[in-house]
């Protein structure tokens, strides 16, 4: 390959990086952005909103957890719960579609203890913060 | 109507959740609280739900087994037309074996619909199986049934709604989930960065290994008749032009030009421009006497910019000029 060739590939790798680069500096949004813009709006009451979605939770979860991950997730019976720096956000079924929750965190935790109390924080819940233990020893 | 109270009875203590036997995978309370979860999703979806865990633990035998009919209670305890359970085989080696521990996991259902690809969907950390914590992943997956059922229309969704109660004094969130920003975006930034260093690498690498060199400049002359020249033997320049233009201009080297005799053949110094060693078109064909050749001489040798033309060239040049053809000294014998 001769000297031009082999600078514009350089300069096309660094041109691709800087893209990546601005991108992921300026590009997308938190959550709640995700949320206004992917899902409609059916209340809100301070910095707890209501939306509602056509798809089923599960696909609604995956949506929301592939776009934006959260840093843990609960399961029960009833509903996933997203757990984000701020903000805590429920999916629930809502007839044959969903419904999305998200408030802040302190909200959040107090709107939905029963399901998360005891694994992210006091204050007792359902019980399914798994304690660990078991045989153990892996190596 | 005995009958009818015990019809009536019988499933509800069935289904009521009994209490934990010696569990290898979860503590006797976790046990109890996973079954009675699974009873209240028995009871509002129709659906049994349980778990079957296996463990080799160095090559001994235990297992962890529960259900909405209880902990330590198969999910075929009772009679269900619709039950989903999740099943697990825990491999832990010894310390001294080079074997490594193993997992696997699946789910089944009665009717068929929940697989194993719908739980892989939720993207629980089924690596911890083999950790130190196996009851977490197992925990997760277990209580997640209920969801899978509902999204695969084996039963019917459960909806959860917000406590608008106020939470008690002491619920307080203790967990640190770190930064959104850094977890959706840190990936693509570390991949913009090092984009960004291997293309600054490679620049570095092109300009370092493909630098243009600069050719040199040997023109050759030209005679106006090629057919007159004979191959020559190379003859080196007498002295660097280089150093006769350094010389002050009072005492420049001057020969004498050369007398007529074969052509001498010199290549050019490799220093000067082409149009200075070619001999001009007003050169004089007649060998020049010293007088007239010493200021040429001077105000070649004074000039800065352009040095001084050598003196073979100079004298080659003319001697051909001024040697006559040899079909006109032919003509003159």
């Amino acid at each position: 390959m001769r000297f031009r060739p082999k600078l514009l590939v350089a300069s096309a790798i660094g041109g691709v990086g800087l893209i990546v680069l601005l991108f992921a500096i300026f590009g997308g949004g938190g959550i709640r952005s995700y949320l206004d813009d992917n899902f409609h709006r059916q209340s809100a009451s301070g910095k707890s909103v209501v939306y509602t979605a056509s798809a089923k939770p599960k696909a609604v979860y995956e949506q929301i957890r592939s776009a934006r991950p959260p840093a843990d997730t609960q399961y029960d019976p009833s509903g996933y719960f997203l757990r984000y720096s701020d903000d805590i956000v429920a999916i629930t079924a809502n007839g044959a579609g969903s419904r999305i929750y998200v408030d802040d965190e302190r909200r959040g935790y107090s709107h939905w203890l029963l399901f998360v109390g005891g694994v992210w924080g006091t204050g007792g819940g359902s019980g399914d913060n798994f304690r660990g233990g078991g045989p153990g020893g892996g190596k | 109507m005995k009958r009818l109270a015990v019809a009536l009875v019988l499933p509800l203590l069935l289904a009521a959740p009994g209490t934990a036997a010696a569990d290898v995978i979860f503590d006797p309370a976790d046990a109890d609280d996973l079954a009675a979860t699974l009873a209240e999703a028995y009871t509002d979806q129709g659906v049994c739900y349980g778990w079957h865990v296996t463990v080799d633990n160095v090559g001994s035998p235990q297992e962890s087994v529960g259900s909405n009919f209880g902990a330590g209670k198969t999910v075929s305890s009772g009679s269900c037309a619709k039950k989903v359970e999740f099943t697990a085989n825990i491999t832990y080696t010894s310390e001294s074996s080079e074997s490594e521990d193993s997992a696997s996991y699946d789910v089944s259902s009665t009717p068929a619909g929940v697989g194993r690809d719908d739980l892989d969907a939720l993207d629980i950390d089924f690596d911890g199986l083999t950790g130190e914590d196996p009851d977490v992943a197992i925990g997760k997956a277990v209580t997640a049934l209920p969801l899978l059922a509902a999204d695969k229309g084996l039963a019917k969704a459960l909806a959860a709604s917000p406590d608008t109660a106020s939470a008690p004094a002491d619920a307080q969130l203790t967990d640190d989930p770190g930064s959104d920003w850094w977890r959706e975006r840190g990936g693509m930034l570390l991949w913009g960065v090092g984009l960004m260093l291997a293309g600054g690498v490679f620049v570095w690498w092109v300009l370092r290994t493909n630098r243009p060199r600069r050719r040199p400049s040997h023109v050759q002359p030209v005679p106006d008749d090629l057919s007159s020249l004979e191959p020559l033997p190379y003859e080196p320049p007498a002295e660097p032009p280089v150093e006769q233009a350094e010389e002050p201009p009072a005492a420049p080297p001057v020969e004498p030009p050369a007398p007529p005799g074969p052509p001498i053949y010199a290549p050019p110094p490799p220093g000067p421009p082409a149009e200075e060693t070619e001999p001009g078109p007003d050169a004089e064909p007649a060998p020049k006497t010293e007088a007239a050749a010493k200021p040429e001489a001077e105000s070649a040798s004074g000039s800065d910019a352009a040095p001084a033309p050598e003196p073979v060239e100079t004298a080659a040049g003319e001697s051909e000029q001024a040697r006559p053809a040899p079909s006109d000294l032919k003509d003159k014998e």
